[in-house]
Parts: C-alpha cells; sequence; structure tokens
C-alpha cells in the first residue's frame, strides 16, 4: 500500500461537543451521511471532556454547541487553541443568534455558525467544504501578500535557518488579531540601525510558534514540544531559536529608503490580553502574517506589523 | 424587545418541530395551559437571562409535552425504536425541545440595549411549572395539538418572581 493509498484509508475524524446526546445523535447521523469512505466520531457533553479528547485526538473538524454547563463553547474553544498544538478547524451548531457573540466565534476561529434548527443538507454541504472527501483544503480567498512588509520567500528562508532540518509549511494567512494568538507570545520590537526609540516594527510569534522553533531546532519530541506550548514562562533557553529568527530576519522587513535597516532592540514575552499589542494589531501601516505548520508537530503563528 | 413578532414565532415553530421529529406540525397561539392532572406530560423551563441592571425581572421558556410526543421525537432524535429510549433520553430529548423551541421565540439580540441570553434547560416537576405560571405574566403560548389530543405546549414567561427562576439553576 503506498503512502497515498494510506492517507485515503484513514478515517475523518469529527469531535462532536453537545451537552444533548440527542443532537449529538443528529449529528452523527448528518456525518455519516455526508460520503466519506469511513469516519471516526467521538463525542463530549462538557467542554472539559472534550478538552481531555482532544490529549490524545486530533480531529478533521470540531463541531460544538454554544450553551454548555460550566465552560461554553466559545470559551472551549478558545481552550483549545491554547491547549491544542494544531490549528483544529471548528464550527458551530447552536440556537444562539447574538450577532456579537457569533462574530467573536468567528474572531476566535470559527468557521462556521449553523443556528439550530438546520436541515442536514445545510450541515452535510458546511461539513464537506471545510473537510472535503477529496482531502484537499478548503476553498478559501487567496491572501494578497503584494503589500506584505516581508516576503514568503525571505520568512521562509528564515525559518530554513532557524530549523534546518524539519520539513515545515509557511502560509500566508489573513491578518491575525489578538484573538488568534495563544495565551502568551513573544513580541520583538525593532528599531531604525537598532535605536531602541521610536520602535518602527514588531514581531509576534505565539507560543506555538516559539515551541516549534525551540523543538524543532533542538531535536526535541512532539510531547516535549506540546508541554512548551502551553507554558506562561519560558526559560531564555527555550525563546532562544525564536529570538534568533527575530534577529535575522529584521534586515528584510521593508523600511523607507531613507532609513536605516532594523534592529530587534527587545524581546519579550507578553499576554494576549496586553491592550496595545491588540490596537497594534487593529492599526498599523503594514503587515506580513503567516502560519507555521509543522506537520506531526503543530502549526503556529508568525505577523510582523510596522507602526 | 426580546420576543420576535407572533408571525415569526408561528412560521418558525413548525419547521423547528421537523428538525426535532422529522415531520412538520401545525403551532397555534394559544390561551395559557398548565399541566393537566393525570396527563403523562414532561415539564420543562429554561431560564431567559437579561443583564440585571436593563431588566429587573425574570423571565423564562416553559415547554409541556407528552409522553407520546416525546418519544417521537427522542426515536427520530436518536434514531432508535421508541420503546428503547430510557428516561434519561427522554429527559435529553425534552430539554433540547424547549432550547429549540425557544430560540424560535426569543430573540437573543435585536439590535437594542436589551441583550437577552438562554439559559440551560432544565426539567421541572409538574407543580414547579404551574407555581412558575401562577407567579409570572405569560407573554406568549404557543400550541400543537396531535389527532389524538396530546399536546405540545411552549409559553414564554415574564415578570416572574425572581426566587422562583433562581431556584432551578
Amino acid at each position: 500500500m503506498s503512502v497515498a493509498d494510506t492517507a485515503q484509508a484513514e478515517p475523518f475524524r469529527f469531535l462532536v461537543v453537545d451537552d444533548s446526546r440527542a443532537i449529538q445523535s443528529i449529528i452523527r447521523r448528518v456525518l455519516e451521511a455526508v460520503g466519506y469512505p469511513s469516519i471516526e466520531v467521538r463525542v463530549a457533553s462538557e467542554a472539559e471532556k472534550a478538552l481531555e479528547i482532544l490529549a490524545e485526538f486530533t480531529p478533521d473538524l470540531v463541531i460544538t454547541d454554544w450553551h454548555m454547563p460550566k465552560m461554553t463553547g466559545l470559551e472551549f474553544v478558545k481552550a483549545m487553541h491554547n491547549e491544542s498544538p494544531y490549528d483544529i478547524p471548528v464550527g458551530f451548531v447552536t440556537t444562539e443568534s447574538n450577532p456579537t457573540k457569533l462574530e467573536e466565534a468567528r474572531q476566535n476561529g470559527a468557521l462556521f455558525v449553523l443556528n439550530k434548527p438546520f436541515n442536514d443538507v445545510e450541515l452535510i454541504s458546511l461539513v464537506k467544504y471545510w473537510v472535503p472527501i477529496d482531502r484537499s483544503k478548503p476553498k478559501v480567498p487567496p491572501v494578497d501578500t503584494s503589500k506584505y512588509i516581508i516576503s514568503l520567500e525571505s520568512a521562509e528562508q528564515h525559518i530554513k535557518n532557524a530549523i534546518p532540518s524539519v520539513s515545515f509549511e509557511l502560509t500566508p494567512c489573513a491578518p491575525l488579531i489578538s484573538n488568534n494568538l495563544t495565551a502568551h507570545n513573544l513580541l520583538g520590537l525593532y528599531g531604525f540601525g537598532g535605536q531602541s526609540q521610536p520602535v518602527a516594527a514588531l514581531a509576534v510569534l505565539d507560543m506555538k510558534a516559539v515551541a516549534l522553533m525551540w523543538g524543532c531546532a533542538s531535536g526535541e519530541s512532539a510531547t516535549a514540544i506540546k508541554e512548551v506550548m502551553r507554558k506562561a514562562e519560558l526559560e531564555d533557553s527555550i525563546l532562544m531559536a525564536a529570538r534568533r529568527f527575530m534577529e535575522e530576519i529584521a534586515k528584510t522587513i521593508a523600511t523607507p529608503a531613507d532609513k536605516e535597516p532594523l534592529a530587534l532592540t527587545r524581546s519579550s514575552v507578553v499576554a494576549q490580553s496586553f491592550r496595545r499589542l491588540g490596537e497594534i494589531m487593529d492599526n498599523n501601516h503594514g503587515r506580513a502574517d503567516f502560519t507555521l505548520n509543522v506537520p506531526g508537530f503543530g502549526t503556529g503563528h508568525i505577523c510582523f506589523l510596522t507602526v | 424587545m426580546y420576543l420576535l413578532p407572533k408571525a415569526e414565532m408561528s412560521g418558525r415553530l413548525g419547521p423547528a418541530w421537523a428538525f426535532l421529529s422529522g415531520y412538520p406540525r401545525e403551532f397555534v397561539e394559544s390561551v395559557p395551559q398548565s399541566p393537566r392532572a393525570g396527563e403523562r406530560e414532561h415539564t420543562v423551563v429554561m431560564p431567559v437571562e437579561a443583564p440585571k441592571d436593563i431588566v429587573d425581572h425574570a423571565m423564562a421558556v416553559g415547554l409541556l409535552m407528552h409522553t407520546s410526543d416525546a418519544m417521537e421525537v427522542g426515536s427520530f432524535m436518536f434514531g432508535m425504536p421508541a420503546d428503547q429510549l430510557t428516561p434519561e433520553d427522554l429527559r435529553d430529548v425534552c430539554m433540547e425541545t424547549c432550547n429549540v423551541l425557544g430560540s424560535c421565540m426569543v430573540i437573543s439580540d435585536d439590535g437594542s440595549s436589551v441583550g437577552v441570553e438562554l439559559g440551560l434547560p432544565k426539567e421541572v416537576s409538574a407543580e414547579y411549572f404551574s407555581e412558575l405560571q401562577s407567579k409570572a405574566t405569560v407573554s406568549v403560548t404557543f400550541v400543537s395539538e396531535s389527532k389524538t389530543g396530546n399536546r405540545v405546549v411552549i409559553t414564554v414567561f415574564d415578570a416572574i418572581d425572581l426566587s422562583i427562576v433562581e431556584s432551578i439553576k
């Protein structure tokens, strides 16, 4: 059996999180009707249980309710984002219809929100779109990289330098917002010619990207990398590979012609809730956003911003 | 205002029932209905939560559903013969029915300052349901009756004595 055949034989995996077992049954029935060659469906009646399942099960899609005891669906998605090494696709099936809340769900990575009651066809088409039967990537609008302040090629080259013996995928992604980051993130500040003031640009690596660079550079196991992804405080030795990446890529950040090249002046770990970071991610003069995926290890986010 | 227009409620409840049971059923506006003594009916209440600084009274959605209807819904949702459903299955079905039908009547955000939120449904005793009804203003009731006279009743309670809603959370 070839590698491709093995991939085809892998079941499509789903996790359904809903405090109603009746709704779990309906969603399972819909998943069975999509037309996948084989599927594996796990169910959880509450978010805590779902997070336990995700520690040893990586689904192609999570479908979650909003209103559940103890932890809401939105809180669950935020926790999943922080705890899982991968960007696991998630959609909501819910009676929640408040537009503000649904927008918050989307900002936290929800691919779709389907309101109950729904008909099977609606859910089948959403599932089929986000988890194509041929395992191709879902068709998402291409990201315009023409105004990126760092080219994809340059970023790729510097990641190759940081983790030379590991294959990875670096993909331009939609502009990141603070909700897309992990609870703690490595922030780098750049100044012209190494001057600390004014701050001219920032680099933000979420903790998953930091852990991937550290672990892949030093040959750590997937388990060790996963543990680091969850930590709030990291020793300097773990931050070193990401800091070196930030330093070395500095000169390739696009700057005005009359200015000296940028240099990294400072870096520190900051919380996702750091208000100023969110403001700059929303309002800046230029940016480049990337998803770093190391198959078998995890997915992180990297963002460069000029201020 | 946190209630949908009644015409819209009526238009939503039928398809919502189809989602739950596999076939549509007509719901019509009705006078308030209480649990009937001796009937095998499930009674469920779902709090509707609003910011206390904006709305100074409690609201809830109440469901009365005959066991035979609960079994039909359960059989469809769980995909198994009705006689294999457990009491726990039926409780689950009734709570989800209250959730889905309630969402056809209460709007969580109409763009005004009052954003309400559907709480978690809970099965209650018929006595409790009656007491709740007696301590509330009934905003609207819709009922659907089967050919055999069994009924599904969905009600929005308003201006409830707060203590009784707190006790079911």
